[in-house]
């Protein structure tokens, strides 16, 4: 491993913590500002929602706390580790450690099976699964029935708790799922949603989430609210009418 | 809907520059193709000898026969073209003379001459060409004018055109020799003479002789090589039309006039025209062919990344009879652009393929194109044609699924293929080899055909069945690799087994292009060696003597004198025409024949005698090969219908039937026969055998004194012995090279195109790799792996092709089944086929993965 990892010591509550964290893209006269200088921590062992309306920003925060993008300036750690020094190798192999991903689009790869996808990332870091781990998230996401299967023969939602057991198989600390719910109907999308709540107060996995779903967002344990590229506040234990309180003071969304 | 079909291709240009490209590619193909085939019917040499002439009046150059079809029915079989030049006979002039517009009628006389150094060198005649010696009289045909000097006057005397004596080192007064025929005799040189404004003609020099010397040594009295005739100024087209009505009922003549005129003054001009024809015509076809299978795999590559487009139009209002509108017009809008703006280019290439013939001597410099719109607008039609019918299966393909299906669709295909074009893909290979197996039943050069053929109809069943292959293939290649540890290499497996159509319609121009170009190349290398091997096989004389031109027959017996010497025998190679009365359906034949001296054969030529004896080849008689005779169901004693080179009919009788060879060709006979109808005159070798205790070194330096006789003569051993291969022959191997080097072009470029295009499609699923913890190494890795395998199998079923017709071939010529030829063009093909594949797969790939990740839009839908 290039990066040292450092154990979470003892009292340190966030998982993620972003300290002055600005983004630039293009430079001179079309230059656009998408974050200027957000400073926040996320919990660990909490279901944090960040919203915002359009243009606010949470896209690029996604990235950045991610480690998809590099910030313009400011720094990002995940856990201990410094995260904009890191040559992309290095970045790459965090990612596949300690972070997990869950998209809109399920983004599975259609040539394999479920298991196939759901152990891809260990296969990259040549580790094999954890037969035990392995069996109690599959277990969870309610997938036992089709390990055999390919993505297409799934439905949306099945796609993308299948995603969901993707990024849980290498434990990693922190999950980012950016608007998980947004191809999922109505009904599927609460059952992912309460999928993640559950693995949040029963494993104690951390789950960070970016959602314009006021209703997506009352699943979380609090709601950071962005606007114009910066933080505004935090909101604990949101519900869906008083998001979407908010959110209407903040503009358009 | 055509302002929608303009916006979608305005917003999807990346994905339409890859069928633009290909039906670009393919007009260009067409339009040169085209060209040349109208070229082969309507080009040619303008006149050169013969400018100042309207209309000329030569030997009609082909042979027919009409047939009985049906009841009462009767029409002309395949025409054959004759090798030699056919005479004219002098009584015409009168005829001729008599049409009205007529202002003069020159007879011509023309016979090949060699001009002969100080220091014994012979000299060729311009440009490479020959010499040709002619009667002053018909100088006013060029028309050439006295520079210096005076006409000839007496028999002594010559002139020669401003180059040649210019290269001959002679000036008016001096002596040159000059050879017709025979040894070269001494002639005072009364002048210099030139067309107006140049020094000469192209590719032919002129010798001018007195009329009475030099129809006395054309060899034909009575006969003339072409009637010129010359009208009052403007009225050419009448008095070709004049001429011919009152030569209409003379089959033994042709009228030429306008760019035509060339062809009666040179053989050349008109079998470089026929191997044109021949050629892009049949190239035409194998063109039409790549160009659909390029074209449909294109669009459908590009039609299957719109799938959920369509889905979408679909499901808020288009009807699938709209959408198959919408998308024929985007095709015909696209595939429009591309075709016409192909045309010019298409234009361009032609007049570069010709330059490449010429610059190989298949067709003589200054061979006119013509290019009228007809190719023009051929090519036009048949891309945008090829490129509607392939929109058209895809759309229909995409438009069998119901919208919501379409929309939730993964991007796995599935290698599902009607059963009509499974079974007549499987139809189609039996019968390929079916054909390969003929290859093994049919004697002599024929045998090359069915092996052309069943690498054709192969290809097409390739073509066919592609996407079944092709993941028969990559579950094979892909099983063996899913057990490997190496996370490239089973993703790659993975990969390349779920998307075998999608590397199919990658693959297929690849496989169809090496398995037809290799077994071009080899059948045709094939042949000529195995040509030259029986030939030196069947020679068993001591020394070959050849002189650069041709030797006369009399330095046979010249040879003869030589002590030591046993016998000797010219070889004279010509073509005659087999007419077989009784067939219904192909009566006329054209074959290679040798003329030998029968009585000189000991020791010389060693061709196994089945029937009959050689020595009873004189005169009247013929002697033909084991296939020939049996083809015609002839037996010694029967009469042979035949027709020599220059038209002549003989019917000899069959003294002899020998083994076949292809070397030796089909037909035997007596020299002396044979000799006075070939153009030259001249035998393109002596074979000599020694008596067995004379000293060979000794024998050979007496022919070599032979060489003060008969200028350039050399002497060789029978290793260096090389028949004429069938000129035509000859020709079409290059012909093919040039040709298929422009196709193979075509298709690098079109398969650069469909994997690019499908490599960028993947951007999505290699961005995905990446983010769930692929290494920009590792995800390259896989992509070279996955290279391998599609490279790997176009590789091998393009080599599976030509291995049974090869090696059927081989057997039949040789007896080994190892094709001769140099392995380096298949090396070449190959290192080609490898090098397109790897880099249009990863070149592209390296590019997306390079890429930030976060730029790839992949987080949202």
């Amino acid at each position: 491993m290039v990066y040292t990892r450092t154990e979470p010591m003892v009292g340190q509550d966030h998982a993620v913590r972003l300290a002055g964290v600005t983004k630039v893209y293009g430079a001179g006269d079309s230059a656009v500002t998408a974050l200027r200088g957000v400073s926040l921590e996320l919990r660990r062992g909490r279901f944090t929602a960040v919203m915002g309306p359009s243009g606010s920003g949470k896209s690029t925060f996604l990235h950045c706390a991610a480690g998809l993008d590099r910030p313009t300036s400011g720094s990002v750690l995940l856990g201990g580790t410094e995260l904009s020094g890191l040559k992309e190798k290095a970045l790459t192999e965090l990612r596949r450690d300690r972070i997990g991903f869950v998209f809109q689009a399920y983004n599975l790869v259609p040539s394999l099976t479920v298991l196939d996808n759901i152990t891809l990332p260990l296969r990259f870091a040549g580790r094999t699964a954890d037969a035990a781990w392995l069996r109690e998230i599959v277990g969870r996401v309610g997938l036992d029935q089709h390990l055999k299967r390919r993505p297409n023969q799934l439905s949306g939602g099945q796609q993308q708790r299948v995603a969901v057991a993707r990024a849980l198989v290498s434990r990693p600390e922190v999950v980012f799922a950016d608007e998980p719910t947004g191809a999922l109907d109505m009904r599927t999308g609460a059952e992912v949603l309460t999928l993640l709540r559950r693995l949040v107060d029963e494993a104690g996995q951390t789950v960070v989430m970016v959602t314009h779903d006021p209703v997506a967002a009352a699943h979380a344990h609090s709601v950071l609210f962005l606007a114009d590229g910066r933080f505004v506040e935090e909101m604990p234990s949101p519900t869906p009418e008083r998001v979407a309180a908010r959110m209407t003071t903040l503009g358009e969304w | 809907m055509l302002s929608l079909a303009w916006a979608t291709i305005r917003a999807r240009r990346s994905a339409f520059v890859a069928s633009f490209l290909a039906l670009f590619g393919g007009a260009i193909l067409f339009t040169a193709c085209g060209v040349l085939l109208e070229s082969g019917i309507f080009g040619g040499v303008p006149a050169q000898r013969y400018a100042a002439t309207q209309v000329v009046v030569g030997g009609n150059q082909t042979v027919t026969q009409r047939i009985k079809v049906g009841p009462g029915g009767e029409r002309d079989a395949k025409q054959e073209n004759l090798p030699e030049k056919v005479t004219v006979d002098a009584k015409l002039a009168g005829t001729v003379a008599g049409v009205p517009g007529v202002a003069k009628v020159i007879g011509e006389v023309s016979f090949p001459v060699l001009v002969v150094t100080a220091d014994g060198r012979v000299l060729p005649g311009a440009d490479g060409g020959h010499s040709f010696g002619h009667g002053w009289g018909s100088a006013e045909l060029t028309p050439f004018a006295v520079r210096s000097g005076s006409a000839p006057a007496g028999p002594g005397d010559v002139v020669l055109d401003a180059e040649l004596a210019q290269r001959a080192g002679v000036t008016v007064g001096a002596t040159v020799r000059i050879s017709v025929r025979d040894r070269p005799e001494s002639y005072r040189v009364s002048g210099i003479a030139a067309p107006s404004g140049v020094d000469r003609l192209a590719r032919q020099s002129a010798v001018f002789f007195t009329d009475d010397v030099a129809r006395s040594l054309s060899g034909a009295p009575g006969r003339l090589a072409a009637i010129g005739v010359l009208g009052a100024p403007g009225s050419a087209d009448d008095l070709a039309d004049g001429v011919e009505k009152a030569l209409s009922d003379n089959k033994d003549v042709t009228v030429y006039s306008g760019v035509e005129r060339g062809e009666a003054e040179s053989l050349d001009a008109a079998q470089s025209r026929q191997i044109l024809t021949i050629i892009s015509g049949s190239f035409t076809g194998f063109v039409f062919m790549i160009v659909i299978f390029v074209t449909a795999s294109t669009l459908a590559l590009v039609l299957n990344q719109r799938r959920r487009e369509i889905a979408l139009l679909r499901t808020i209002a288009a009807t699938p009879g709209q959408v198959r509108r919408l998308i024929g017009i985007e095709t015909l809008l696209v595939s429009g652009a591309g075709a016409v703006l192909g045309v010019l280019p298409g234009l361009f290439a032609s007049y570069g393929i010709r330059d490449a013939f010429v610059k190989i001597g298949v067709i003589p410099e200054g061979f006119e194109l013509s290019a009228s719109p007809v190719p023009m607008a051929a090519a036009v039609v048949l891309c945008v044609g090829a490129a509607w019918l392939a929109a058209w299966t895809s759309a229909r393909r995409l438009l069998k699924f119901k919208p919501i299906e379409a929309l939730g669709e993964a991007a796995v295909e599935k290698a599902k293929l009607g059963l009509g074009r499974a079974i007549t893909g499987v139809v189609l290979l039996l019968l390929a080899g079916a054909g390969a197996t003929a290859t093994l039943f049919l004697q002599g050069q024929l045998a090359a055909v069915p092996a052309v053929m069943s690498s054709l109809i192969a290809v097409i069943g390739i073509g066919l069945l592609g996407p079944r292959l092709m993941s028969g293939a990559t579950r094979i290649v892909g099983g063996l690799m899913l057990g490997s540890r190496a996370t490239s290499r089973y993703l790659a497996a993975r990969n390349s087994m779920a998307n075998s159509r999608r590397l199919a319609a990658a693959v297929t121009p690849l496989v169809l292009t090496l398995g037809f170009s290799v077994t071009q190349f080899y059948s045709q290398a094939m042949l000529t060696d195995a040509t030259q091997e029986q030939a030196r096989a069947a020679t068993s004389a001591d020394f070959v003597l050849s002189a650069p031109a041709g030797i006369p027959a009399s330095a046979a017996a010249a040879a003869r004198t030589v002590p030591g010497v046993r016998a000797a025998t010219p070889l004279v190679g010509s073509d005659v025409i087999v007419y077989d009365p009784d067939a219904s359906e192909e009566p006329l034949s054209k074959v290679k024949a040798y003329g030998v001296d029968a009585g000189q054969l000991t020791g010389t030529l060693s061709l196994a005698v089945r029937q009959g004896r050689f020595d009873d080849l004189r005169g009247d008689t013929v002697a033909l090969s084991e296939s020939e005779a049996s083809w015609q169901g002839k037996h010694v004693g029967d009469r042979v219908e035949l027709y020599l080179g220059d038209r002549t009919r003989v019917s000899p009788r069959l003294v002899a039937v020998y083994g076949n060879n292809l070397g030796y060709g089909d037909v035997l006979l007596p020299q002396d026969v044979l000799l006075p109808h070939t153009t030259s005159g001249l035998a393109g070798s002596v074979l000599v055998s020694t008596v067995g205790t004379a000293d060979r070194a000794v024998v050979e330096r007496g022919l070599r004194e032979l060489a003060g006789t008969y200028p350039g003569l050399s002497v060789a051993d029978r290793h260096s012995l090389t028949v004429a291969t069938d000129g035509e022959q000859e020709a079409n191997i290059w012909l093919n090279r040039v040709l298929l080097g422009v196709i193979l072009l075509y298709v690098a470029l079109s398969v650069v195109n469909t994997l690019v295009t499908a490599t960028l499609d993947r951007s999505r699923e290699l961005t995905l790799l990446r983010l769930v913890g692929g290494t920009r190494r590792q995800v390259l890795r896989m992509i070279r792996v996955e290279s391998w395998i599609v490279v790997g199998i176009a590789v091998v079923l393009g080599s599976a092709i030509p291995v049974l017709p090869l090696a059927f071939l081989g057997v039949n010529f040789t007896g080994s089944p190892l094709p001769s030829g140099t392995p380096l063009v298949y090396l070449g093909i190959v290192a080609v086929t490898v090098l397109i594949g790897l880099l249009s797969i990863r070149l592209p790939a390296r590019r997306v993965v390079r890429a930030g990740l976060a730029d790839n839009n992949l987080t949202r839908e």
